[in-house]
């Protein structure tokens, strides 16, 4: 795998960017600027793109590998020829914009293996910024803003969506078993790892 | 301008593995915001002859790492130990009818230069010895993980096979009704698989799990694809698989079963606000799910089993377990998370310090008079882990990863009237607590073990960012008030299985009594 990103940094005014995309094709998307091809379950993601948007670029592979995007914040122009497993693509492009984070789920389609499903660019003032922790000898992160936690008591209607959820977890699970003949490995305790 | 590969595949090293779901919208949700950095928990008051902390509550200050910690206690005395080769995460607890009383703690799966692998079982009839009587080695007991417990109204100790978090899919029943001291093993079976009975076929893997009260039902549970899977124990020889429950938003961790056998209180393991994992904007994930059960409990076939409300938080991450309790006439569930804010990592620390939030994890109060509505009424964060002493804190963990500070398991003094909290810390030790008043909640006491200089083989904490020479102790599993001796027993895991006598007139409070099976 390989790949080349350069950016003019020639952020754009602000853009928000929402959309879910629902198919996989398998095949080429091409544009005048962006190129995206995507192969079978194991094959990189090639995306190739020239004086293009971030937004643009992510708003295409969101269509084409199924994930849901929310972007806020600057939006660079940026030249890319590169060639990795999709959920890398994705990380590559998405560090392009400094702030994001990515959400991954079973890809019911490769069984086996996950796909991103979400992925989430924050404009970076909301990830790092001023007063250093008291004291500050020992912070290795920067102090974000203030943030106020909450505490959410579902309503009726998250816990339909909640039971939904639950339902399809089981049937992708079972479709696994099936296909596999065992579990899934199943994700680590988070602790697991150091 | 060239990137490194490697950026990308560390970010996405941290990335959430959620099966699906991305979250729902902000506007199906009752939000209610809370203060950034909650009140801690009202220190407790130590005696004479007491070796109390020196710095925060809850805090081993790194100079004292570095020295070898020596240990702390507060109105708590070490009687008893039996350290054997370290332990993994879980103890439980029986007395006979004969009136032996014994302890059950696990150890982890690593063999390498054991000799006293599995489930150990220590016969505490007098209260201030310890002694290993055996080791259970049959598939399960070998590493049940957090699955192991006891039933007393049927007088079982039981556990699925979780080899490392995720085994299976074994369910080992033992009989305790002759002498507690000596198990006798009823069955170890795989349960799910098609054995031709044209029964519920699912393919299972263990990690937690708990009885139903009336000991007729095992409700396993598996972290790692996040489902219940109860099983039918009325035949202790042949263990029925019932159903598989997935759950949402987050992962089942622990669970507790309601006294009629009807409800689920189930520890939903999710991420904190600050983990860098978390989807930033996507609502709570992590906390305390309520399911309907009943009829897993009437055994009406292929059962169906729903939500009947939740609660979730953004303080906290790493749902661990829950035990409902009475407090005053009135229900509530104690719930304990295994996570801070921010994950369980150093990154994962200061993401959380860096946002005002707790970066360890404790135990909260969740008051359920109304079941659709669960209410947290308390936290219990102890004062190393408010998020404004971060800068004195961060120092101390220095070179660790995984597990440092912050809660695992609690239990009460009595299910059905509890007035005593007491729960295990990873490095913050054993800590009692006074829940007469739930809103208000005041230590009493604590017993933070000393750190030991040789790793034990047969510890969990003996693991890369975990254990070092001299280090705190990582205090894991449920713990045995006993009113009548005034102690209470549990295992850390380097130090093993301890029985500890309340000093100082503290405990038990007048009228208290630990009847036998509702600590947990």
């Amino acid at each position: 795998m390989s790949y080349r990103i350069t950016g003019a940094r020639q952020s754009a005014a602000s853009a928000v960017v929402a959309l879910a995309a629902c198919v996989l094709p398998v095949g080429v998307s091409a544009a005048s600027d962006i190129e995206i091809r995507v192969g079978d379950c194991r094959s990189n993601v090639d995306v190739a793109a020239r004086n293009a948007r971030l937004s643009d670029v992510l708003a295409r592979l969101a269509k084409v590998l199924d994930f849901k995007m929310r972007m806020e914040g600057a939006d660079p122009l940026i030249n890319v020829s590169m060639s990795a497993p999709a959920s890398e693509v994705v990380a590559a492009l998405a560090a392009e914009h400094g702030s994001f984070m990515i959400q991954q789920a079973s890809d019911a389609r490769c069984p086996g293996m996950r796909r991103v499903s979400m992925l989430w660019l924050a404009p970076k003032a909301t990830l790092s910024a001023s007063p250093p922790v008291a004291g500050g000898k020992v912070g290795t992160s920067p102090t974000r803003a203030a943030v106020v936690p909450v505490t959410e008591t579902a309503t009726p209607e998250r816990l339909r969506r909640v039971e939904e959820d639950a339902a399809r977890r089981k049937e992708a699970y079972d479709i696994y078993v099936r296909l596999n003949g065992k579990p899934p490995p199943g994700e680590p305790e988070e602790a697991a790892a150091p | 301008m060239r990137k490194d590969v490697r950026r990308s595949t560390l970010a996405l090293s941290a990335i959430s593995l959620a099966l699906a779901g991305c979250g729902g919208s902000d506007d199906d949700v009752a939000a209610v915001p809370e203060a950034a950095a909650p009140d801690t928990v009202q220190k407790a008051s130590c005696g004479a002859g007491d070796k109390p902390e020196t710095a925060l509550q809850g805090q081993v200050p790194a100079a004292m790492r570095a020295a070898g910690f020596q240990g702390f206690n507060c109105n708590l005395q070490l009687v008893a130990q039996s350290k054997n080769e370290g332990g993994s995460w879980q103890a439980a607890f029986f007395e006979d009818r004969a009136g032996n009383k014994c302890g059950y703690y696990d150890s982890s799966s690593v063999s390498a230069g054991r000799t006293k692998r599995g489930t150990a079982v220590i016969d505490t009839t007098k209260s201030n010895t310890a002694d290993a009587t055996t080791f259970l080695t049959t598939t399960g007991m070998l590493d049940p993980w957090e699955s192991l417990k006891v039933n007393d109204r049927r007088q079982l100790l039981g556990a699925v096979n979780a080899l490392n978090g995720n085994g299976g899919p074994e369910l080992d029943l033992f009989d305790l009704s002759g002498d507690c001291r000596n198990p006798q093993l009823l069955s170890t079976l795989s349960v799910g698989l098609n054995d031709g009975t044209n029964q519920f076929v699912a393919a299972v893997r263990g990690h937690e799990g708990n009885f139903s009260p009336d000991g007729l039902t095992y409700y396993a549970a598996n972290l790692g694809s996040g489902y219940i899977y109860p099983i039918d124990i009325t035949n202790t020889t042949k263990p029925r698989l019932l159903t598989q429950y997935f759950t949402s938003p987050g992962r089942v961790h622990g669970l507790n079963i309601s006294e009629d056998g009807k409800r689920a209180y189930l520890a939903i393991l999710g991420q904190g606000l600050a983990n860098p994992t978390r989807v930033a904007g996507s609502p709570p994930n992590n906390g305390l799910q309520i399911l309907d059960v009943s009829q897993v409990q009437a055994r009406v076939p292929n059962p169906v089993i729903s939500v009947v409300g939740q609660v979730m938080w953004d303080d906290g991450g790493g749902a661990q377990h829950t035990i409902d309790v009475t407090i005053n006439g009135k229900p509530y569930i104690i719930h304990a998370d295994e996570a801070g804010s921010g994950g369980n990592s150093s990154a994962g620390w200061n993401a959380a310090c860096s946002m005002n939030l707790p970066a360890w994890q404790f135990s909260r109060i969740i008051d359920i008079s109304d079941e659709t509505k669960p209410t947290v009424v308390s936290k219990q964060m102890l004062e190393a882990y408010d998020p404004k002493n971060c800068a004195q804190v961060l120092p101390d963990l220095a070179g660790l990863g995984s597990f440092t500070y912050g809660a695992h398991y609690c239990s009460v003094d009595n299910k059905k009237n509890a007035t005593t909290l007491a729960c295990a810390y990873f490095n913050s030790g054993i800590r009692v607590f006074d829940i007469r008043n739930p809103v208000r909640v005041k230590e009493i006491a604590y017993f933070n073990p000393p750190g030991t200089t040789t790793a034990s083989l047969g510890s969990n904490h003996n693991r890369t960012g975990g254990w070092v020479a001299g280090g705190p102790d990582w205090c894991t599993a449920q713990i045995k008030l006993d009113a009548a001796t005034g102690t209470l027993q549990t295992m850390c895991q380097d130090n093993g299985y301890m029985v500890l006598k309340f000093t100082n007139g503290v405990w038990p409070f007048p009228g208290v009594t630990t009847p036998p099976g509702l600590q947990n």
